[in-house]
């Protein structure tokens, strides 16, 4: 059986423009009526999404995302969370509408990237939000969708025109889960490709599993913004790990470390978030020298909710990572 | 009469089965009424088959050879004794080498013949654990006559296919089954050094080592000696299993097996080069991978700073080292552009592991080595109190 091919060529079909005006269910984003966009709505029994009115062909999907990202993402007087909400929901709705219309590996190339970037990015930005406000598990659930999916298509069909892409979505996968075993794993077939990012992205991540934690730093300040962007979230984490190997070597009766150099190692911005870490593992902070020990560690406290501060100013960050 | 029904259907040891004036269906016909066998259908099949294969139609001889299993499965259903169950296995296997086959010279247009061996591969998996069920649930048959002996045979089956394609995780539930099977040590030896290599393989890819290093060793002790080939595959993923808790490769059994690739590794590990070893690794990258050990060589590392640092300390014969003797060492022996700060996250993360015993000293930038046992083997660092940070890392 064929699949379906939209015939809409809005960003939202006409049925859904007028039901929703009727019952009040159009979004604050969306003050110009020409310029709403469909919901996702889930599948289920009586509710027929395979009709072509209402799907979007893949140009118009196209021009959906760089609306959403380049129009809707750079609002800056509303609230960051309702926008996320709203991009997250839309995008979802294109993603639906292109798998109901089975689209070729080429026409899934030019729209996944774009979500996947914005995904990672709404985990940087939304990380300090309360849970109610934003679900990062959710958001880096929508993320691995997207982004194994295009890992699969790059390993059935790719040439040299998508290998610029190819080495960025697959660095950023293994970035996104530093340490993973099985992540690497999947990520194997690509490092034959000889990219730097690709090798750059194994060696640290090889590096985290193997509990090395030197490089990290220094391949950090390397990577692009989007990459540093979900390290970021994971810093806590591996800040957490890494203090505590150096609780274990450095374990010994009067033996203080300097603050600062703890400061570059943990990538910390501030002197003053290295001293609140380490008092937040009960750790004694003795001016300007830290005293690590085994026995005051504690393992018990979650990790300090602490992210590091990309300095790219975020509105011309978004303009060059996540535009299409 | 089992025999040669086994032998008759098999596409593979037959040097007769010529598509030829001899083999026509009447004189085949005549051997299976005289030897009182009701498989008319499937000789017609069979034949069929053999006449596809010579003109190298593989989808043909694939939905043929599909047919034939098919209905010897319906046989066996209804049938309550196991002679045919060598006939059915015979031609599971010539059906899955027909899968492969297909898959290697069919030369259609890629995309169709992508869909056409999904699609194949499908029927393969239905069509076997069809079979594997009729043989698993027939426990009330007495022992000789039972066909239950037969599932880890048709479970490997599967474990070829899913492991072609690098679905590992879709053979969770098969060897699941096998391993609660109350009666699994009674299995032909055969069957099981097949399967207990496919599960070892599925566990170094899933990351537990330790229980992948189990199973491959129960199927190298199983192999039999003279199927060399098979030796060395279990070999090239038993070895670095064991490399991981310090047990290294004689040169004896690398020459004796040709397993070359691994002498250099091996002398570097030594050695401690960390350098060289992770040169060796670059050059044969798509080797390892294709073995799927890449990713358990990398792990490796550790134990290679060891034993530097382990050779370093019997020269220098002191159990004080300043960290920055240590950053000259690894500028020689490592990265170039080591640095203190990178010496020193090495070693805390050394001493976090166990596979160091001692302590640094930040004021006085120096490490101070334990004086009983600075140095634990291999088998020690892996021990359950660290084995879950060695195994998979800080997650």
């Amino acid at each position: 059986m064929l699949p379906v091919k939209g015939i809409c060529m809005e960003m939202c079909p006409k049925e859904e423009t007028i039901m929703r005006k009727s019952k009040k269910l159009v979004h604050q984003l969306e003050c110009d009526p020409h310029k709403m966009v469909k919901c996702f709505s889930r599948s289920a029994a009586g509710n027929l999404l395979s009709k072509p009115h209402i799907l979007r062909p893949p140009s118009v999907l196209k021009n959906t995302i760089s609306y959403l990202l380049n129009e809707i993402l750079t609002i800056t007087n509303i609230p960051f969370s309702i926008i996320y909400d709203f991009i997250d929901d839309r995008l979802n709705s294109i993603k639906q509408d292109a798998t109901i219309q089975e689209l070729s590996n080429q026409e899934w190339m030019a729209i996944l990237p774009p979500i996947i970037r914005f995904h990672a990015f709404a985990a940087y930005k939304c990380y300090e939000y309360d849970v109610n406000t934003f679900d990062p598990f959710l958001n880096l659930k929508h993320f691995h969708e997207s982004i194994f999916k295009i890992v699969r298509i790059f390993l059935e069909d790719s040439d040299e025109s998508t290998d610029e892409l190819c080495f960025e979505m697959v660095s950023l996968l293994i970035v996104t889960n530093l340490g993973d075993y099985n992540v690497l794993q999947q990520a194997l077939p690509f490092i034959t490709k000889k990219s730097t990012l690709i090798k750059k992205a194994v060696l640290l991540s090889l590096s985290i599993m193997n509990g090395n934690f030197g490089h990290l730093f220094e391949i950090y300040n390397t990577l692009p913004a989007i990459h540093q962007c979900v390290i970021s979230v994971q810093l806590p984490m591996l800040r957490r790990n890494i203090l505590k190997s150096m609780c274990m070597g450095f374990n010994c009766k009067n033996n203080y470390f300097a603050i600062s150099i703890l400061t570059k190692i943990l990538l910390h911005n501030k002197v003053q978030e290295t001293i609140k870490e380490c008092q937040h593992y009960r750790l004694t902070v003795n001016g300007d020298k830290v005293e690590l020990s085994k026995s005051l560690f504690n393992n018990e406290v979650d990790e300090v909710k602490q992210i590091r501060i990309i300095l790219i100013v975020v509105t011309s960050e978004k303009r060059d990572q996540i535009q299409c | 009469m089992l025999l040669f029904s086994q032998s008759f259907f098999s596409l593979r040891d037959n040097s007769s089965k010529e598509w030829n004036l001899k083999n026509t269906i009447d004189y085949l016909q005549k051997i299976a009424e005289d030897n009182e066998l009701d498989f008319e259908g499937e000789i017609v099949l069979h034949l069929s088959v053999l006449k596809s294969i010579g003109e190298k139609k593989y989808d043909d001889a694939f939905k043929g050879q599909l047919a034939i299993l098919q209905n010897i499965v319906k046989y066996l259903q209804s049938d309550s004794e196991n002679w045919m169950v060598p006939l059915a296995n015979t031609v599971c296997v010539d059906l899955r080498y027909l899968l492969n086959a297909y898959d290697k010279y069919d030369s259609t247009n890629k995309k169709l013949k992508m869909e056409k061996y999904n699609d194949f591969q499908k029927k393969y998996i239905d069509i076997m654990m069809m079979y594997f069920r009729i043989c698993s649930n027939d426990i009330r048959a007495p022992a000789r006559q039972s066909k239950r002996w037969t599932i880890m045979f048709i479970v490997n089956q599967m474990l070829k296919v899913y492991h072609k394609i690098k679905k590992f995780h879709l053979t969770t539930g098969l060897t699941k089954t096998i391993f609660m099977c109350p009666d699994k040590n009674t299995f032909p030896i055969a069957h099981a050094v097949t399967f207990y290599y496919y599960t070892g393989c599925k566990e170094i890819f899933e990351g537990k080592f330790n229980d992948a290093r189990e199973n491959l060793t129960i199927a190298f002790e199983g192999c039999h000696r003279h199927s060399i080939k098979n030796k060395t595959l279990i070999l090239k993923k038993l070895i670095p299993l064991n490399m991981l808790h310090g047990i290294m490769p004689s040169k004896h059994l690398l020459n004796k097996y040709n397993l070359d690739i691994f002498k250099d590794l091996t002398e570097y590990i030594k050695m401690g080069n960390v350098k060289k070893f992770r040169e060796c690794i670059d050059v044969n990258e798509v080797y390892y991978m294709k073995c799927g050990i890449y990713l358990l060589l990398q792990k490796l590392i550790n134990l290679v700073y060891r034993n530097l640092f382990k050779k370093f300390f019997l020269i220098a014969k002191n159990h004080i080292i300043p960290v920055e003797t240590i950053t000259t060492i690894l500028k020689k022996f490592d990265d170039p552009e080591t640095d203190f700060d990178k010496a020193q996250s090495l070693l805390v993360n050394m001493i976090y592991r166990g596979t160091l015993r001692g302590y640094l000293s930040h004021a006085h930038k120096k490490v101070v080595l334990s004086k009983k046992d600075p140095f634990p083997t291999g088998k020690q660092v892996f021990d359950k109190a660290t084995k879950s940070i060695n195994e998979i890392g800080h997650n």
